[in-house]
């Protein structure tokens, strides 16, 4: 299974517009070029749900060990990273199981 | 002279660094260092601003800002003014900062460029007449035009003191900083930190951990959270260099801790948790750091035992103390081949008061329990709080005497703990109904008066969910009284009053609630359910 980098967004963007943390009564305004720290829309803490989010859906783990901190704040670029790792993943063949992340919040709305 | 006047108040342990080091780095904030001097001088020249305002003495001055160049000068030119200084928070709603800036009754604000979109609806809705010093302003005429009853003094308008001007006196009575904490009434509490109470603190504190100028401390914590404190002033007080963590780093500040080669992490210990979910704790990721220090919030011995391989070089320590307390109180070092034994339930002891505290765990009576039972922990000594701010009522309940320790006032902490052979305290949890959430200490209550006002539920009950270790992720919310919610209309109308980690994550319906034996709602049964996803 293949996912875009579109798709990939829309997962980013509905998980924002779920769980964000911003204040106001105001439609939430989220776009691919959106920092999602910058912006207020999520604390360090959210981006981490959101990562660990997007690891459960692209069925892989993403790897931020040498990723500068201003790299997967911005809502495209964190898709990319997240895209690299599935590929390289597929190309390896080790497309396993869910990635154990027992406790990611409100991942989807039956949680 | 009486003697008091002549006592050493929080601001000089940085004066005199920067009387020592001039030239050396006190701060890097956003890419940018400033030194003693610089550093000096801005606090100098907000201090004599502020001194300008007073045709009748005040106490306290506000600041509105997020850990920017701005906020630190504006926190050192208030003490360096004579006064004690309220936090005020960016990410925190309005309405709240509101609050907390009527509760203090400051009537000068120093506000961070990067609060300025804040500005217009705090300075329409606040009941008192403001001078607003604007360190990074150059011109404050649309806001002038706009809000006529309030003053603004931008950074063109602030003038330097001179070099020789005497400190104004500060006893050690004086309130050295005033911070807000979650109310059970659904308003914040006011807590006043006297000079004479910090000052014990960084005195022992850089004693104990040798603090040197070549020190470089992390600043991770919000300026509204209390641990702020130690980070700045621990820091300064000996010529160290303080690096403020950009709040995208926070979640992942191992290439942070690399880059600027840092020597004293202070955290919350759902940083290393973070980490570890991330898979970014390795061992010997942080050669660098001498001294590694958690409080806030249960530190797990997982948690504790990675960190220690990945800060193989640096030196443990659990620290715990309610903001009541100034910082920190107790302390625990870690040991990689003892200390697994001495957690209980997984969790790191709290261990033993500083020098000159005093602890003792008490029955619902006030009276000492044996030694290895259960009992409220109770805190006395020089880092206590005298109470809080205009709430008499809530402060006999919690700063209260003792049988047989005649007239010495204890602050009840609220936190069940037990004390083993050695004296060593090992916390239990809470016997109330606060929580903390990332090291945020949250009353449930004030958020379920908030979910009363922004929904017509008869009943609203705030559940910490999901706790692991003893620490909150979050909150989900049950509401009675209702055939329907809007979900999305009731969160947005909580983050108009609460921070953001106090938002619930979620709301339920429920019709009927479970009732414990004593007829009350059992909210032990409303996490079973939610463990059991049964709502």
């Amino acid at each position: 299974m293949t996912i875009s980098e579109q798709e990939l967004i829309s997962l980013v963007v509905g998980w924002v517009k779920t769980n964000h943390r911003g204040k106001g009564n105001g439609a939430v305004e989220i776009r691919e070029d959106t920092d999602l720290i910058a912006s207020g829309l999520l604390d360090s803490f959210a981006l981490i749900d959101l990562i660990l989010y997007l690891e459960t859906r692209t069925f892989c783990e993403i790897d931020l060990t040498d990723v500068d901190p201003r790299e997967f704040c911005v809502v495209k670029d964190l898709c990319k990273i997240a895209l690299k790792n599935h590929k390289n993943h597929q190309a390896d063949g080790e497309f396993n199981a869910q990635p154990n992340r027992g406790n990611v919040l409100a991942a989807s709305p039956e949680v | 002279m009486a003697k008091d006047t002549q006592y050493r108040s929080l601001i000089q342990g940085f004066l005199e660094s920067a009387q020592r080091f001039p030239a050396r780095p006190a701060l890097v904030v956003n890419d940018q260092s400033f030194t003693y001097e610089e550093l000096r001088g801005r606090a100098a020249r907000i201090a004599a601003a502020i001194l300008l305002q007073e045709e009748q003495p005040f106490p306290l001055a506000a600041v509105l800002a997020q850990r920017s160049i701005a906020a630190y000068s504006g926190i050192l030119g208030i003490l360096s003014a004579g006064k004690g200084y309220v936090p005020l928070n960016p990410k925190f709603p309005v309405e709240r900062t509101r609050r907390m800036l009527q509760l203090s009754g400051c009537k000068v604000l120093i506000v961070g460029s990067e609060a300025l979109d804040h500005l217009p609806a705090l300075l329409s809705d606040v009941d008192q007449t403001l001078t607003v010093i604007l360190p990074d302003g150059d011109d404050s005429g649309a806001l002038a035009a706009d809000f006529p009853r309030h003053r603004f003094v931008v950074s063109h308008q602030m003038q330097a003191r001179g070099d020789s001007s005497p400190l104004p006196e500060v006893r050690p009575g004086a309130t050295a900083y005033l911070l807000f904490t979650s109310g059970s009434t659904g308003i914040p509490k006011g807590v006043p930190i006297s000079q004479a109470n910090v000052r014990s603190y960084v005195q022992y504190t850089c004693d104990r951990y040798q603090v040197h100028e070549r020190d470089r401390f992390s600043q991770m914590f919000d300026l509204t959270f209390d641990l702020s404190v130690h980070d700045m002033f621990v820091c300064w007080e000996r010529g160290a260099c303080l690096y403020s963590v950009p709040e995208r780093s926070v979640m992942a500040p191992a290439k942070f801790i690399r880059d600027h080669q840092l020597t004293m992490w202070f955290s919350v210990p759902s940083v290393p948790a973070a980490l570890t979910k991330m898979r970014l704790l390795q061992p010997g990721s942080f050669p660098s750091l001498r001294y590694s220090l958690f409080c806030g919030e249960p530190l797990t011995a997982l948690h504790a035992g990675l960190w220690q391989e990945a800060a193989a070089n640096s030196v443990l320590e659990n620290l715990y103390g309610p903001t009541e307390t100034t910082i920190a109180i107790s302390q625990y070092r870690w040991d990689r081949q003892r200390s697994p034994e001495e957690c209980l339930n997984g969790i790191v002891p709290i261990g033993s008061v500083f020098e000159g505290q005093q602890a003792r765990v008490v029955d619902a009576d006030g009276r000492a329990v044996a030694c290895g039972e259960a009992g409220e922990l109770c805190l006395s000594g020089t880092q206590v709080s005298s109470g809080y701010l205009n709430n008499p009522e809530k402060t006999r309940e919690q700063f209260v005497q003792l049988p047989g320790t005649g007239t010495t006032t204890w602050y009840r902490t609220g936190d069940l703990v037990k004390q083993d052979a050695s004296g060593c305290l090992l916390y239990l949890g809470r016997i109330d109904h606060q929580v903390k959430i990332h090291g945020n200490r949250v009353e449930l209550q004030e958020i379920e008066a908030a979910l009363r006002q922004v929904s017509s539920a008869q009943q609203a009950i705030a559940i910490a969910w999901p706790v692991n270790n003893g620490s909150a992720d979050g909150i989900v919310a049950f509401l009675s009284g209702l055939q329907r919610v809007d979900e999305q209309s009731v969160l947005e109308g909580c983050r108009t009053l609460l921070p953001s980690y106090m938002v619930p994550k979620r709301i339920c319906l429920i019709d009927d609630w479970p009732l414990n034996a004593n007829g009350k709602i059992d909210r032990k049964k409303l996490q079973e359910m939610l463990q059991g996803r049964q709502v």
